[in-house]
C-alpha cells in the first residue's frame, strides 16, 4: 500500500509541475521519458534474467501450471475488448493494451504512453498512459478487496487470476490467507509468466 | 516496439549470464527509482494538457470499468477452466 501511495504521490507531483507552467512546451516532444523508459526496460529484463524463477519456470513447465496465466490473459483481453463496444473514443486494441497491464501499473502506463505518442499524438498518449496507471492500480485494489468473496464463489484460483502480475508479490499474502498455501505455486507461476508477457502484449496492442 | 522488445530480451539474457555480478544486480535493483522518475515525467505530460486535467473524473470512471471488466474476465475464465479440469479428473 505504501508503494501505491508513493506512486500516486509522484504522479500527482508531476501533474502539479505540469500545471504550474514551469516546464517549457518542448518537454512534450523531448526524448527524456523515452530514455528513462529504455533504462527501466533494461532493469526489468536484468531482474527477470537474474532471478532464479526463470530457471524454475522452465524446469517445472507443464500445461496445467500454465492454465491460470492463460485464463488470466485470455479473460482480461476478451473482456477489455468487449468493453470497447460501450466505451466511446477507445478502440478494442487500445482497451486490450490497457488490459494487458495485468496490475503492472508502473511499466504498462509508461510503455503505452511512449508507444502511442508517435501514432496517436501527445495528448491521446498521455491520456492512455494515465488510464493504464489508474486501471492497473484499481485492478490491484479490486483484487485485494474482493479476495474473500472471489475465493468463496469462484474457487481458490480466482484470487490468483484477479491479482494478475501482483499474485507473486504484493497480493501473495492475501492469496494465501483466503485461498490457502496450496495456491502459492500457481500464484508464483502466474506472476512470473505475466511479468514477462506484460511488456510484450502492451507493446503489441499499443502499436496496432 | 522492436527496440523495447530487443532491449527486454537482450537484458533478460544479460541478466541470466551476469547473475553474480554485483554492479548489474545493484543497477537492476534501482528499478523503483526509475519507475518513480517515469511516473513523474508522465504526470508532467498529463498536467501540461488542459483537456486531460479537465477530464480526470471521467478518465477515473473509464479506468475503473477497464479494471473491473479485466478482473471479471480473468476470474470467469479461470473458474470455467478449473471446473472443466475437475470434471476430467473425476
Amino acid at each position: 500500500m505504501k508503494w501505491i501511495l508513493t506512486v500516486i504521490a509522484f504522479f500527482c507531483a508531476g501533474i502539479a509541475v505540469g500545471l504550474s507552467g514551469a516546464v517549457p512546451d518542448a518537454w512534450l516532444t523531448s526524448d527524456v521519458s523515452t530514455i528513462i523508459l529504455y533504462i527501466l526496460i533494461i532493469q526489468v529484463g536484468l531482474g527477470i534474467g537474474m532471478s532464479d524463477s526463470i530457471g524454475k519456470i522452465f524446469k517445472s513447465l507443464d500445461l496445467s501450471a500454465l492454465l491460470v496465466p492463460v485464463a488470466t490473459v485470455a479473460g482480461s483481453l476478451a473482456f477489455a475488448a468487449l468493453l470497447s463496444v460501450v466505451l466511446n473514443g477507445f478502440s478494442a486494441t487500445e482497451c486490450m493494451a490497457l488490459g494487458s497491464g495485468f496490475g503492472y501499473y508502473s511499466l504498462s502506463s509508461v510503455l503505452i504512453s511512449e508507444i502511442k505518442e508517435p501514432i496517436a499524438g501527445v495528448q491521446k498518449a498521455a491520456e492512455l498512459g494515465m488510464l493504464a496507471l489508474l486501471a492497473n492500480i484499481f485492478r490491484e485494489l479490486i483484487a485485494i478487496g474482493l479476495a474473500p468473496y472471489l475465493s468463496n464463489k469462484f474457487g481458490r484460483l480466482s484470487t490468483v487470476s484477479a491479482a494478475g502480475v501482483t499474485s507473486m508479490d504484493v497480493l501473495l499474502p492475501t492469496i494465501v490467507r483466503y485461498s490457502g498455501k496450496e495456491t502459492v505455486p500457481a500464484a508464483l507461476i502466474n506472476g512470473i509468466v505475466l511479468e514477462i508477457l506484460t511488456p510484450i502484449l502492451v507493446c503489441y496492442f499499443a502499436s496496432l | 516496439m522492436l527496440v523495447i522488445l530487443s532491449l527486454l530480451f537482450g537484458s533478460i539474457a544479460t541478466g541470466y549470464a551476469c547473475k553474480n555480478i554485483k554492479m548489474v544486480k545493484s543497477f537492476s535493483g534501482m528499478v523503483s527509482l526509475t519507475v518513480l522518475l517515469l511516473l513523474l515525467t508522465l504526470g508532467i505530460s498529463v498536467g501540461m494538457q488542459d483537456a486531460i486535467v479537465g477530464n480526470l473524473l471521467n478518465l477515473g470512471i473509464i479506468a475503473f470499468a477497464i479494471a473491473a471488466s479485466c478482473v471479471a474476465g480473468s476470474v470467469l475464465l479461470t473458474y470455467c477452466i478449473s471446473l472443466i479440469a475437475e470434471r476430467r479428473r473425476k
